[in-house]
């Protein structure tokens, strides 16, 4: 029997010999993160700096002939501008800006030729065949940055891409503004990647898209009749049957819808005197916002004043007085500017709230209305 | 107060002045200070400067400038070296002192102001100068390099305080009288190294803008357009 002392006695030495062996993992553990931390792994596929969307980009043009195929139609939703405006006028700029990239990309895509009729609407359409969201997360005169998202009737994302191109000099000479706008490349390089996303789906889709974009529009008018043909799975729509061909309630239906282009065109065709009118002064403004933001960065780059007490050098203390007076006259001057734009934009925007104040009131009030006026309608016509 | 009582005052003057100014620059560049800015429209109008109530830069400028001097003289010929004070350093204050003053001659020439409050933004449009410019809910605004504004409500005064490179600081404090008929605006330079500010007091009082015989706006891509005003004979 051994002693308690003698079974102490074991153990330490037991636990001493853990301890070393511990010690020594311990040795080799930090050595083998030593040598780790010495030679860093070296990515044989270094990332690129992304540097957006390049100004040489050009827009990839339809030259296929769709063997007697309709093109599909494309609405892009009135844009969200999801960056702070810091002053008034830049909040007012702000609601132009919405307006116009949109218009912008409608124009883009239309001259792609890949798609129908394009329309830019006030707020998301169930029964449009491809639906584009976009928002504006960065728009200076120096770089835009945009977020897009286009879905088919079927829910299917087609593109979803934050998207950015940064401008310089050459893009705001006066016979390069003359020709285009300095972030049409950005809308080019959507385009194109909506266009792809066309030639890899649209053949064996497009049939499937017109038909659930047209019962789902049936269920925004009459829900308890067109329910059935449509079942919401997730964030998509599954088509699980149709309407006979010739089925009078489906004709109804495709002429209602018809009317609805008619009148959607017509608000296309207000929003396009936006961007008519709108052209020519935006341009003019980024063209000023640009000298004066490059200005600016000149005059913020001159840092050797802050790291002397400038109180004792009079000349020193007035040049950097007179810094900081240039760049808040420079100020003043953007902001006096972005006023003479709303200023210019206003009657513009007001004729056509205007326009659609003679259905409604404002235009997504409008098109609710118009909305409605087609669900009656359907329902006197003996749909429901 | 004079001799031994006077020699141990002093570095207790001293201290409370250091304190002071110590205290100035930490309001001036103490960025916790900072909050949104809520729009009151207390000063709107137009306002003209009242000569014979505000104060000359420059006689200011010679009466701190004597002030100042007397005060290094005496504490030079109280030889009280603890404090560091030294015939060079006596002049270095003084000269960073007229160098605020100069500048404090420059920033306070404005003769009309046009106070504008907006649903967001509240601005003081100088007849000399850039407009200082008040933002809703923004508490500071400009680019560090070339200087800081941010503004503040303290009771009804309303505080502009601008943070230039190189330790400067400049501080516009706006105030109505009870009556409403005088508005004060005290200039602050402060100087990082200058033991005290200069300060300029302009009075203003409101008058009413003629008839302009031309009205002119900014149009953007055509630059200032003027046109004869409603009221004048054509």
């Amino acid at each position: 029997m051994t002693s308690n002392r003698q079974q102490r006695a074991g153990c330490s030495r037991y636990a001493a010999g853990w301890l070393g062996l511990l010690a020594r993992l311990a040795a080799v553990v930090s050595l083998l993160t030593l040598v780790a931390c010495q030679t860093p792994p070296v990515n044989p596929n270094p990332v690129p700096v992304d540097e957006g969307v390049l100004r040489t980009t050009v827009l990839s043009q339809s030259n296929v002939e769709r063997g007697g195929q309709s093109l599909l139609d494309v609405s892009i939703v009135l844009f969200q501008h999801e960056t702070d405006a810091l002053t008034e006028s830049e909040a007012r700029l702000h609601n132009a800006e919405r307006h116009y990239f949109p218009l912008l990309f409608k124009e883009v895509l239309d001259q792609s030729g890949y798609w129908g009729a394009v329309r830019v609407l006030p707020e998301a359409d169930v029964g449009s065949e491809l639906e584009c969201e976009g928002r504006i997360l960065h728009s200076h005169a120096s770089e835009l940055r945009l977020s897009l998202i286009c879905r088919d009737a079927t829910g299917a994302v087609w593109l979803d891409k934050t998207s950015f191109q940064r401008t310089g000099e050459m893009d705001y000479l006066d016979e390069q503004m003359a020709v285009q706008d300095p972030f049409r490349p950005l809308f080019y390089d959507l385009a194109n990647e909506l266009a792809a996303a066309l030639n890899n789906r649209f053949a064996d889709s497009a049939e499937l898209i017109r038909a659930t974009a047209l019962m789902r529009y049936g269920i925004a008018l009459a829900p308890d009749t067109f329910s059935a043909f449509v079942r919401p799975v997730d964030d998509r729509f599954e088509l699980v049957g149709l309407p006979a061909k010739g089925d009078p309630m489906r004709e109804r239906i495709t002429r209602i819808r018809e009317s609805e282009y008619l009148f959607v065109d017509a608000v296309d065709d207000a929003y396009n005197e936006v961007l008519i009118d709108m052209v020519g002064p935006y341009r003019i403004w980024r063209q000023y916002q640009y000298e004066f933001e490059t200005y600016n960065q000149l005059l913020g780059a001159d840092d050797r004043v802050g790291r002397q007490q400038l109180a004792f050098d009079y000349d020193a203390l007035l040049g950097a007085y007179r810094r900081y007076q240039d760049y808040r006259r420079n100020q003043d001057e953007l902001e006096e500017m972005a006023d003479s734009l709303n200023r210019s934009l206003a009657p513009t925007l007001a004729e056509v709230e205007g326009r659609v104040l003679e259905l409604s009131g404002n235009l997504a009030g409008q098109y609710r209305m118009w909305r409605s006026l087609l669900r009656q309608l359907y329902r006197e016509e003996g749909g429901e | 107060m004079h001799g031994p009582q006077m020699k141990r005052d002093q570095p207790r003057r001293k201290l409370v002045k250091t304190a002071a100014m110590g205290f100035l620059v930490a309001l001036l560049s103490h960025p916790s200070m900072a909050s949104g800015f809520e729009v009151k429209a207390l000063f709107d109008g137009h306002w003209e400067i009242d000569f014979a109530r505000s104060e000359s830069p420059s006689d200011k400028l010679r009466y701190l400038y004597d002030v100042t001097l007397s005060e290094h003289r005496r504490r030079l010929s109280a030889s009280d070296s603890r404090l560091g004070d030294s015939p060079l350093t006596a002049m270095k204050d003084l000269r960073g002192l007229i160098n605020l003053g100069r500048l404090g001659e420059q920033i306070t020439r404005t003769s009309t102001l046009e106070v504008v409050s907006g649903a967001r933004s509240l601005e003081i449009h100088r007849d000399d100068n850039f407009t200082l410019r008040c933002e809703e809910g923004l508490p500071e605004t400009g680019i560090t390099n070339l200087g800081l504004a941010r503004c503040e409500w303290q009771d009804s005064q309303l505080i502009v305080r601008q943070r230039l490179p190189g330790g400067i600081g400049i501080e516009h404090r706006l105030t109505l009288s009870p009556a409403g008929r005088e508005l004060n605006v005290a200039t602050s330079i402060l100087g990082q190294g200058v033991t005290q500010p200069f300060t300029i007091n302009r009075v203003y009082v409101p008058y009413q803008p003629g008839e302009e015989r031309f009205q002119c706006e900014y149009q953007i891509g055509k630059g200032k357009v003027c046109s004869l005003g409603a009221g004048s004979a054509s």
